[in-house]
């Protein structure tokens, strides 16, 4: 059975349709990355499945407990929510709290897990992304990078079945997107199923499972990174392909004066 | 013009010893305040029909009346709500000794709540919505995400203008001694009721109020500085 399973999932945000129908299965395990010119709904499609942004329709299962966004009861919301963990463009680390406690905060807060054994956790993964060192700092003295890993850390802490990446490096310097890539490809061998929303397309390239291309609110095409990236069927796809490549769009002989 | 210096110094402990009551007032009307301008606060970010536009009705109504007019409110109208009170819950009326202090306390608490409410509102919104999106996003409650997360930053962010509002507060609480409450400004004038060195009853208690003051700007700073230590971009490490 899939680990993630969405059922005809409609939004609309300020009267206009964002999501039309989006239906979408991940197995355990699978890296998902979803790709899309801004506007195309796939943010929301991820803030939909955590509820963040409760969809108008349709149904988000997640191991197992199906809701519906339609009448949800808040404790379900909460329980689905722990199966999920998730990682913000802008981090949104919390401010008020050091990088350790970010990291133990879900853990003793949610899970009531004993302090020290949450500290042992939240260790152990710092160490895994090089910040152990920065334990006691607070978020606003770290780099972009940095918190972003600190992120990753603390949606990983929670040991969720998914964790959902909403364009995890577009708020990074240049320079600072690879140590982030690096961290999510740690992520995806350990095994845990991921839904990226992003727009490197190497990364796409080499770790997804699976490449979906969404526009307008619905998935236009999907299929292997190979299929998708190299060899688009539909054209839509393959116009925003060219775009993010800057190659040359039509018509191609734009003349300036 | 000179001065009686020599009464002056005499008449410091006078009006220190009034002192505890001038912060008493303080600190009894900034409790009730800011716990009104929570609850306004709440009304308004919560968006709770009839409610909101109530609190917003009385704020503009309270922002618009001289705080000097709401005390001589508090000072003649609560005896009557009291006394209508009379016999209710144990309560029994004496019009031989009313509060003043208790009025003004009134007072005081609604025209800072008032302003505070302002306070309350822009800090919550001053916070980051992603903060609050974190904190669901590792399975808080909601109750978890406003009391852990939120509302320790809001309370961060209010802190700078509580305390100008602390400080207005402070030397406000010396237009209670229009209205009996024997606070620092109404001994200092009673004080030189023997001399009619009203001039220099006058300026000891603006030195007083100066020295107060100065002391709780800087404990007030100091408090800031240590609240804000997680803003700081360069680590004290």
């Amino acid at each position: 059975m899939a680990m993630v399973e969405l059922k005809n999932i409609r939004k609309k945000l300020g009267g206009v349709d964002i999501l039309n129908g989006v239906d979408l299965s991940v197995e355990e395990g699978e890296v998902v990355v979803i790709l899309g010119p801004s506007g195309s709904g796939k943010t929301t499609l991820l803030r939909t499945i955590n509820f963040l942004a409760p969809a108008d329709q349709g149904t988000i299962t997640i191991d197992g407990l199906t809701v519906d966004s339609q009448k949800h009861h808040h404790k379900e919301t909460l329980a689905l929510r722990r199966k999920t963990g998730m990682v913000f463009q802008n981090y949104n680390l919390f401010r008020n709290k050091t990088v350790l406690q970010n990291i133990t905060e879900g853990l003793t807060t949610v899970r009531k897990i004993p302090h020290e054994q949450a500290v042992e956790t939240a260790m152990a993964l710092l160490k895994k992304v090089n910040l152990e060192n920065r334990a006691s700092a607070y978020p606003a003295q770290l780099s972009g990078g940095q918190q972003q890993r600190v992120g990753i850390c603390r949606a990983l802490a929670l040991n969720p079945k998914v964790i959902l990446f909403d364009e995890p490096t577009s708020a990074l310097d240049p320079e600072l997107v690879g140590e982030v890539l690096g961290a999510m490809r740690a992520v995806a061998k350990s095994g845990i199923t991921m839904i990226v929303v992003t727009h490197e397309i190497s990364f796409a390239r080499d770790v997804a499972d699976r490449v979906i291309y969404m526009e307008g609110g619905v998935i236009v095409e999907q299929g292997s990174p190979k299929e998708v990236i190299e060899s688009p069927k539909d054209e839509r796809t393959l116009r925003f392909l060219r775009s993010l490549l800057n190659e040359p769009m039509e018509p191609a002989n734009i003349t300036y004066k | 013009m000179n001065l009686n210096v020599k009464f002056m110094i005499s008449d410091i402990p006078t009006v220190l010893s009034a002192l505890p009551v001038t912060l008493e007032l303080t600190f009894a009307s900034l409790f009730f305040a800011i716990l009104l301008a929570v609850l306004f606060g709440v009304c308004i970010l919560k968006k709770i029909p009839v409610l909101k536009q109530f609190v917003i009705g009385l704020n503009t109504f309270i922002k618009g009346v001289p705080l000097i007019v709401q005390l001589l409110f508090c000072y003649y109208a609560l005896p009557y709500v009291l006394r209508a009170f009379d016999g209710v819950l144990g309560y029994t009326y004496d019009p031989k000794h009313p509060s003043y202090f208790g009025f003004a306390v009134v007072a005081f608490a609604f025209n800072y709540g008032a302003y505070m409410t302002d306070v309350v509102v822009s800090s919550y919104r001053a916070v980051d919505k992603g903060q609050l999106e974190a904190a669901y996003s590792v399975g808080m409650s909601t109750f978890q995400a406003m009391w852990r997360i939120v509302i320790p930053q809001a309370v961060v962010i209010s802190l700078p203008n509580l305390s100008n509002y602390f400080m207005w507060l402070l030397k406000a609480t010396s237009l209670a001694s229009v209205v009996n409450v024997f606070e620092l400004l109404a001994t200092a004038r009673a004080s030189t009721a023997v001399n009619y060195a009203i001039l220099e009853g006058y300026l000891v208690a603006a030195g007083i109020y100066w020295a107060v003051c100065i002391l709780a700007e800087q404990i007030l700073k100091r408090i800031n500085k240590k609240m804000n230590r997680y803003q700081k971009t360069v680590s004290a490490v």
